[in-house]
């Protein structure tokens, strides 16, 4: 997998990007307090325990907010980005969001989906729930 | 313990894309016009505080080192300061607390401001991938990912749940870009100074919706400077400090819980300084609020006190927020037309509010003023300085 745009620091972050190859949308999960928290992280953010375990999530969510970018290093043309109130994790993410501007409104449900991206390996994106 | 330390002198260099000199040049200049206004020998200089240079440039290491050669200034105190675009504010609490406990007499904190255009960087491969490995770092290992270049998209996010829960309309922000502008028609170094028209505002391209182009700042190169004094070897000409706040949350751009249209850190550092100033927000007379955005600076103006939730935007249309209204604001023509330089930027606000307390602001004179304030923030609006100076 590319090593352009990552962060060679963050291991979880790695295990991510590497499941998600997989169509697999996982996060962290603390045993010793049970939160669930997005993004994964080697150690609670909460409580600071140190074991922790992978769990798959829904990919369910809420669309919090939203915008366009007319222009990144991942793309020429105008595309829609917003944040996800992720369903089942204490959290949000950062995504591409797949549907009209026109229909976009904040709060609609979403699901996630999966894209090969410009730099060779797979991203997520989300998708208005029907 | 604030009050022992005055704002001796200020300096700074016009703002706006400067070609034909140098970082190194525009501080040299913007400190020599500190150190003449404070009327101070240089040799009393005992500390040299600076900020690093930009972000998205390959920067020279020990810049403070650097400027002590050039103008052959010896210290015991020496530093630079990186915490976004606060940095420069916290530089100057850092010195500010080393003269306050009897370290130094005197010192300076400077910024040089130099970021790439999108053009120059477009030109050079090498700069390009230092933007990647800065906005890797910046963004983090998630956000990077979608290619994010710029803090645009947040902050276009958070104006548009700040629209959404409060009910503001496109017009009612793009008043404010019309009365900045208003305000650098009448200062000499600010980028931009052509008066514009709410139609010309809400015309311009979207950048990211809901932020228009004329709702956004330029990007400018510039240099400030600020000599800070113990009280009583420069009491003539000083401005006090007199009271300094500052808080950070646990976010660095996308916060991953809180509620992204308002911003705590903001509202807890205002507290902060008011409390230690002993003043309310309704005691300021004049303020250089950090907004990048219009929006954001709205709602800043609503975090540091000045009017409640969701009433910005009807305080400046009825001209509360003008030279002449309860609290001027941002004067100097703010991030939007004084130009924004993000190191160098807390530094020209500490400039127009000392101008304004000694009454030397010329056409953009607030009447009277005797209390301002200077707001700096970092991320989006993840942290915040405030710094409260009173007329000597």
């Amino acid at each position: 997998m590319s090593g352009f745009l990552s962060n060679l620091e963050d291991s979880a972050a790695l295990r991510f990007y590497d499941e998600l190859q997989n169509d697999r949308f996982v996060t962290t999960r603390c045993k010793r307090c049970a939160l669930v928290f997005f993004p994964p992280r080697i150690i609670c953010p909460d409580c600071l325990g140190e074991k922790i375990e992978w769990v798959r999530l829904s990919g369910r969510g809420r669309l919090y907010a939203f915008t366009q970018q007319h222009q990144s290093l991942a793309h020429s043309k105008p595309q829609v980005v917003g944040i996800v109130d992720l369903e089942g994790a204490r959290g949000r993410i950062f995504s591409i969001i797949d549907a009209p501007w026109e229909e976009l409104e904040i709060g609609l449900p979403v699901r996630i989906d999966f894209f090969e991206s410009p730099f060779g390996f797979k991203m997520h994106k989300f998708v208005l729930e029907r | 313990m604030k009050a022992d330390v005055v704002i001796a002198g200020v300096g700074m260099t016009d703002v706006r894309i400067h070609e034909g000199s140098t970082w190194l040049e525009r501080a040299v200049a913007a400190i020599k016009e500190a150190i003449e206004d404070a009327g101070i020998d240089k040799n009393d200089i005992e500390a040299l505080v600076c900020t690093p240079i930009g972000y998205t440039v390959d920067q020279e290491k020990f810049i403070a080192q650097r400027i002590a050669e050039y103008l052959a200034i010896t210290c015991r105190t020496m530093a630079e300061v990186d915490c976004g675009g606060a940095s420069s504010l916290i530089a100057v609490r850092l010195l500010m607390n080393e003269i306050a406990c009897g370290r130094v007499g005197a010192g300076v904190v400077f910024a040089s401001h130099f970021d790439l255009t999108p053009e120059k960087l477009a030109a050079s491969p090498q700069e390009i991938m230092h933007l990647i490995r800065m906005a890797n770092g910046m963004y983090g290992s998630y956000d990077s990912r979608l290619g994010i270049l710029s803090p645009m998209p947040y902050y276009a996010m958070c104006i548009q749940r700040y629209m959404h829960e409060c009910g503001v309309k496109p017009e009612d922000i793009a008043r404010l870009p019309v009365l900045l502008r208003e305000n650098a028609s009448k200062n000499p170094r600010a980028h931009y100074r052509e008066r514009i028209t709410i139609d010309d505002v809400l015309s311009s391209r979207i950048l990211c919706p809901p932020i228009h182009l004329l709702e956004s700042c330029p990007v400018s190169h510039g240099a400030g400077a600020v000599v800070l004094a113990k009280a009583s070897s420069s009491e003539v000409r000083g401005v006090w400090i007199a009271g300094y706040g500052e808080a950070h949350d646990d976010s660095h751009f996308m916060p991953s819980t809180a509620d992204m249209s308002t911003f705590p850190a903001v509202r807890k550092s205002a507290r902060e300084a008011y409390s230690q100033a002993g003043v309310t927000p309704q005691d300021i007379d004049v303020a250089e609020v950090y907004g990048a955005f219009a929006g954001v600076e709205l709602m800043c103006y609503e975090e540091l006190g000045f009017f409640g939730r969701g009433e910005a935007p009807t305080a400046v249309a009825e001209g509360k927020t003008s030279i002449d209204g309860d609290v001027a604001i941002n004067t100097s023509g703010g991030r939007l037309s004084l130009g924004h330089a993000p190191y160098a930027t807390p530094l020209f606000e500490i400039y127009e509010i000392t101008k304004q307390l000694r009454g030397d602001a010329g056409e953009r004179q607030v009447k009277d003023a005797r209390l301002g304030l200077v707001h700096a923030e970092h991320g989006m609006i993840n942290g915040s300085a405030v710094m409260i100076l009173g007329r000597a």
